[in-house]
């Protein structure tokens, strides 16, 4: 038995983090909320997406999975307006979801789970961890995305610093201790990464959210951030690029 | 990265006479190394497969070297008309206006496009021959099938791609290595209940067609739910997992099982 109701935001959300990885997921739903973990086909980032129980307005569920075409979902899910209060429900019969938006009832065929993968996550060292305002990574990550393809995360003891280079300009997002809301580092520590990836990421996370980034050097990094009124967790990882020669 | 010098020659606002002697100076030498591109106020005049009169407006006119020819409109993606490769072009001024004379023999096809006025016309020399590369198509499990027939069975060999039947055409067909015909049924992504009956229907074919009862057809996809599994049994069908390459942006990327 799978029985939710929701804010429309809280779904968007949920779409938002998945899709641009994934065309097909697997949804665990539990008695306390829904869990998924998607890698994209290429492995260079995975997200691992939990909403629990209480972000939505009811959830009655038994343990299952269901198979979801995040395209269709989405599209679907377009068809909501903020603030619409969606209700799904899944016909075992079926083997579809039932989503309805208000008057509207839309019976979406769901794919079979079987074969699909359960993505482990890599247990990573990783000794540089800062907590830095959304708004700030994502305007460094925009202002990048205008110059280059990729760019440079680095921190030290004292300070958390963004820095991508284009042909001609250059872009740098300095933060020292006291503008972060938090900053731990064993030494020095930086990687490179996609900005393709990291502008998909920070898509669904709020400005005012803050956002925790575990970093290495050479190595993924762990960016975490709430959804869903803060009753949701999203952990991404992103393999780096290698330092070029 | 160091620009090369003289690649591109520009005139602006030519007269029609400035326009035909700045084409002959940089393009009629080497029509087939150069690309001409006019834009300015012209109609355009097709006499071949049909008939076609395009009245006055602003466009682009490309014309590539292997003979295409292109008239674009401001707005969307394809031209509003065109010569095939292999067209030839000729450049003349009648009276005040300016007038681009494209010929194809075969079928026969004559474009006349009469400039009043040109706005600008670019004549460069290009050097690309690269191709494009897509990934997370259906080719791409052909071509690693025809690769390495092994990842569907050892000894398998691929004899046609593409081979026509009553009902459709066979993506290959293949012979196993004790000279059963097989055919191969190819999906980039879920396999579906209608490849499955499209698989059924070429088998029924080949049969009759060949008169041997022995075929074999084998669905191949990157994945293949249960359900699906069982109606192949049902049939006496096959299936085998084939996942097609993912190719990363770049070798610099890495990937998260380097982890």
């Amino acid at each position: 038995m799978f029985n939710a109701k929701a804010k429309a935001e809280i779904l968007k959300d949920l779409i938002d983090v998945t899709s641009p990885l994934v065309n097909e997921v697997k949804f665990n739903v539990s008695e306390k909320g829904i869990n998924l973990r998607a890698v994209d086909p290429a492995h260079v980032a995975m997200v691992d997406l939990t909403i629990e129980k209480d972000a939505f307005d009811e959830f009655k569920a038994d343990e299952m999975e269901l198979g979801v075409d995040m395209d269709k979902f989405a599209g679907i899910m377009r068809l909501a307006s903020s603030g619409d209060s969606i209700s799904l429900t899944y016909d075992d019969k079926a083997n579809r979801l039932v989503i309805q938006i208000g008057n509207l009832v839309r019976k979406m065929a769901l794919i079979d789970t079987a074969g699909m993968p359960d993505p482990k996550m890599p247990t990573l060292e990783l000794p540089g961890k800062v907590v830095v305002k959304a708004s700030e990574l994502i305007q460094g990550v925009r202002a990048s995305e205008a110059i280059s393809d990729h760019l440079a995360i680095s921190m030290n003891k004292d300070n958390f610093e963004l820095f991508a280079e284009g042909d001609t300009d250059t872009v740098n997002l300095s933060l020292s201790k006291d503008m972060l809301e938090g900053l731990t580092s064993n030494g020095d520590c930086k990687s490179l990464f996609s900005i393709d990836y990291l502008s998909n990421m920070i898509k669904p996370v709020k400005s005012s959210e803050p956002l925790t980034i575990h970093l290495g050097n050479d190595n993924p990094t762990r960016v975490e951030f709430a959804i869903a009124n803060k009753k949701g967790h999203v952990t991404y990882l992103l393999a780096p690029r290698i330092e070029s020669e | 990265m160091t620009q090369k010098k003289n690649v591109v020659e520009i005139i602006q606002y030519p007269s029609a006479s400035e326009a035909k002697s700045f084409i002959e100076k940089h393009h009629l030498k080497k029509p087939e190394k150069t690309i001409l591109q006019i834009i300015g106020s012209c109609t355009v005049d097709y006499r071949g497969r049909a008939k076609s009169v395009l009245d006055w407006g602003e466009r682009f006119i490309i014309i590539k070297p292997d003979g295409n020819l292109m008239v674009h409109q401001p707005v969307l993606r394809e031209p509003i008309n065109w010569q095939p490769a292999g067209s030839t072009t000729e450049f003349r001024v009648d009276d005040e206006l300016f007038i681009v004379y494209s010929r194809h023999r075969k079928p026969s096809e004559k474009m006349i496009i009469s400039f009043k006025e040109i706005f600008s016309i670019v004549i460069c020399e290009l050097k690309d021959t690269a191709q494009l590369k897509i990934v997370g198509m259906e080719s791409d499990v052909v071509n690693h099938i025809i690769k390495d027939p092994s990842c569907v069975e050892d000894g398998l060999r691929i004899h046609k791609q593409e081979k026509q039947v009553d009902s459709g055409m066979i993506d290959l067909f293949a012979y196993d290595k004790s000279h059963t015909p097989v055919i191969i049924e190819v999906k980039r992504s879920l396999a579906t209940i209608s490849n499955v009956h499209q698989l059924r229907m070429y088998v029924n074919d080949m049969r009759h067609e060949s008169e041997s009862a022995n075929v074999r057809g084998i669905l191949c996809a990157p994945r293949i739910p249960d359900m699906i599994k069982n109606l192949l049994l049902d049939y006496n069908l096959e299936w085998k997992k084939v996942e097609h390459e993912i190719v990363l942006p770049d070798d610099k990327q890495k990937t998260l099982t380097d982890f």
